[in-house]
């Protein structure tokens, strides 16, 4: 049977606070590491079934060929794609960077980039009306001012809308 | 050669948004205890157990080792399973497993969750890689808000879709006593009112989050046929996993519940699903995921889902019911649920779901289970041995 009467029951309540330090190895670490110095997104294509490894891996997921250690193989990509989606978030959520609720309503966007991989964001710029959108728009990756990067995907500060 | 394998007993507790009355053990306990009456035999006789939930939510490690005073697996081997959404789906697989190698006679599996004691919003934004994408995941809402849009979109279904299907898992709830939201809803339009979370996501086209625990017991062939139960029969089973990071140019994919249903039917020889499985038991966690993934499934064409729910084609007197129990949406005590899913089918192939049994008499049911983002066990069950 259940209980209604709380002050029977005990349930304690505590908050933790816990310290994490993710590796990030040599390949996402490259890639996180150009973002934040050159802002530039930099993938290794894959040796066997020569896809691009997006983000860089030591291995392809699907081939499982051993990937080249940065320069060889890789190359940067040109930070422009095609919006295929995007949804407008109203709930209020937690940023799991900060623990804080994050600032809502805000827009996220998926996009195919030019080289053919898809990747997701924030769409921009703040002021950006959702009725404008349209599937097939070309987007533009806009990275945060140098001194704001933390080698982090939110160096990105989000993508443009290209068109007017 | 694997052995067969049979469920034998089927426990389950009554899901609430909250249980402060009772701790983890006892909640265990409560679905430890239904599954071992139901079963007809004392926790003595039961060989190993396989208990799981989900890794992060009510943050105690070890959880097994918590847990083993309260379910009679004290001095017993057995192994803690965690795999996300799927728990429950590779509790029933790995208890197959344990009892179909020959190791042990008898199993049970256990799936529970109490989420009032953590933070499930927390705990599930750990799913994503933290350096890669987890800072911008949105939890379950977000990621199936885009699948429910995503879906409309190449459906073309109409935002009503959702709701009808919310409709119906509302009126099989309501004939399931265990089911936790049992809300009387008798419309789609009552439905439609419901407020958004991200659109076209509303809240009633969301599962809850709930507390609960479940309970099956697993026996060889040799002990089934002298239990007390009409034993349902194990047909097979199946896990798979798909590239979680890297998506070329799809917006949304569903590879990992393609390939588990497309290989489990086609090594079972099952070419036209809809007609030869006579239930589904799947784990759909919102509304929207129900009609997409019938489809992947196969037991649909592409766009078709939708519109045969409008139809009525998956109520529980119709000759393909789909989550008779009232479903995810209604009953989600996350470790648990999976498990609930093979439970119900399991009860539906004995005939004993009560209000909620399905009016055919079912031969061969199917059970699925469903973990972010990519990651889908799946079982085929059957009311008789061959």
């Amino acid at each position: 049977m259940m209980m209604e009467n709380k002050e029977e029951l005990l349930q304690q309540e505590r908050m933790l606070h816990v310290r994490f330090g993710w590796s990030a190895g040599p390949y996402l670490g490259r890639f996180l590491a150009e973002l934040r110095d050159n802002g530039r997104l930099w993938v290794v294509r894959c040796p066997g079934c020569k896809r691009i490894l997006m983000p860089p891996r030591i291995v392809c997921a699907t081939c499982y060929t051993r990937a080249p250690e940065f320069p060889e193989g890789w190359f940067s990509l040109s930070g422009k794609g095609t919006l295929l989606d995007w949804e407008r978030v109203i709930y209020p959520q937690m940023d799991p960077e900060t623990g804080e609720i994050r600032p809502e309503p805000y827009l996220h966007g998926l996009f195919i980039l030019d080289e053919g991989v898809s990747f997701g964001h924030y769409l921009g710029p703040e002021d950006l009306d959702e009725k404008r959108l349209r599937e097939g728009m070309k987007v533009e990756m806009v990275m945060k001012a140098p001194e704001d990067r933390e080698g982090k995907l939110t160096d990105i500060k989000y993508f443009r809308i290209m068109e007017a | 050669m694997a052995r067969r394998v049979a469920i034998v007993g089927i426990g389950q507790t009554y899901h609430r948004s909250k249980r402060p009355d009772v701790n983890i053990g006892e909640l265990s306990a409560e679905a430890v205890r239904a599954a071992l009456e139901d079963a007809e035999v004392s926790a003595n006789e039961i060989g190993a157990y396989v208990t799981g939930n989900m890794e992060l939510f009510e943050g105690r490690y070890a959880q097994d080792m918590w847990q083993a005073d309260y379910i009679g697996a004290v001095g017993k081997p057995g192994i803690r399973v965690t795999t996300g959404g799927t728990t429950g789906g590779t509790l029933a697989s790995v208890a197959f497993e344990y009892v179909a190698s020959g190791v042990y006679d008898m199993v049970m599996a256990l799936g529970f969750e109490k989420q009032s004691e953590g933070d499930t919003r927390a705990g599930l934004k750990t799913v994503a890689d933290p350096l890669w994408s987890r800072w911008y995941t949105t939890g379950a809402i977000g990621y199936f808000a885009s699948q429910a849009r995503f879906y409309m979109k190449q459906a073309g279904a109409p935002e009503e879709a959702g709701s009808m299907v919310r409709l119906r898992l509302a009126k099989h709830a309501a004939l399931n006593p265990h089911a936790h939201l049992r809300l009387d809803l008798q419309s789609v339009e009552q439905i439609m009112e419901s407020p958004y979370l991200i659109p076209p996501l509303r809240q009633m086209d969301m599962c809850p989050t709930s507390e609960g625990a479940c309970a099956i017991v697993v026996a060889s062939e040799e002990k089934a046929s002298k239990m007390a139960r009409k034993p349902v029969w194990v047909k097979d089973w199946i896990s798979v996993h798909k590239e979680v990071v890297y998506i070329r140019g799809e917006r949304h994919s569903v590879a990992d519940l393609e390939m588990a249903a497309g290989k489990l039917f086609q090594r079972n020889g099952i070419t036209r699903p809809m007609e030869e499985i006579c239930v589904a038991e799947i784990y759909g966690p919102c509304t929207w995921a129900e009609l997409e993934w019938l489809e992947a499934y196969g037991f649909c064409e592409k766009g078709q889902a939708w519109r045969l729910e409008e139809k009525g084609q998956f109520y529980l007197d119709r000759e393909f019911p789909v989550n008779p129990s009232g479903g995810v949406v209604c009953t989600n005590p996350i470790g648990a649920t999976a498990l609930i899913r093979v439970a119900e089918v399991a009860l539906q192939l004995r005939g004993g779901a009560g209000n909620h049994q399905i009016a055919r008499r079912p031969t061969v049911g199917f059970s699925s289970a469903w973990g972010g983002s990519g990651w889908t066990v799946a079982h085929l069950l059957s009311a008789t041995k061959d």
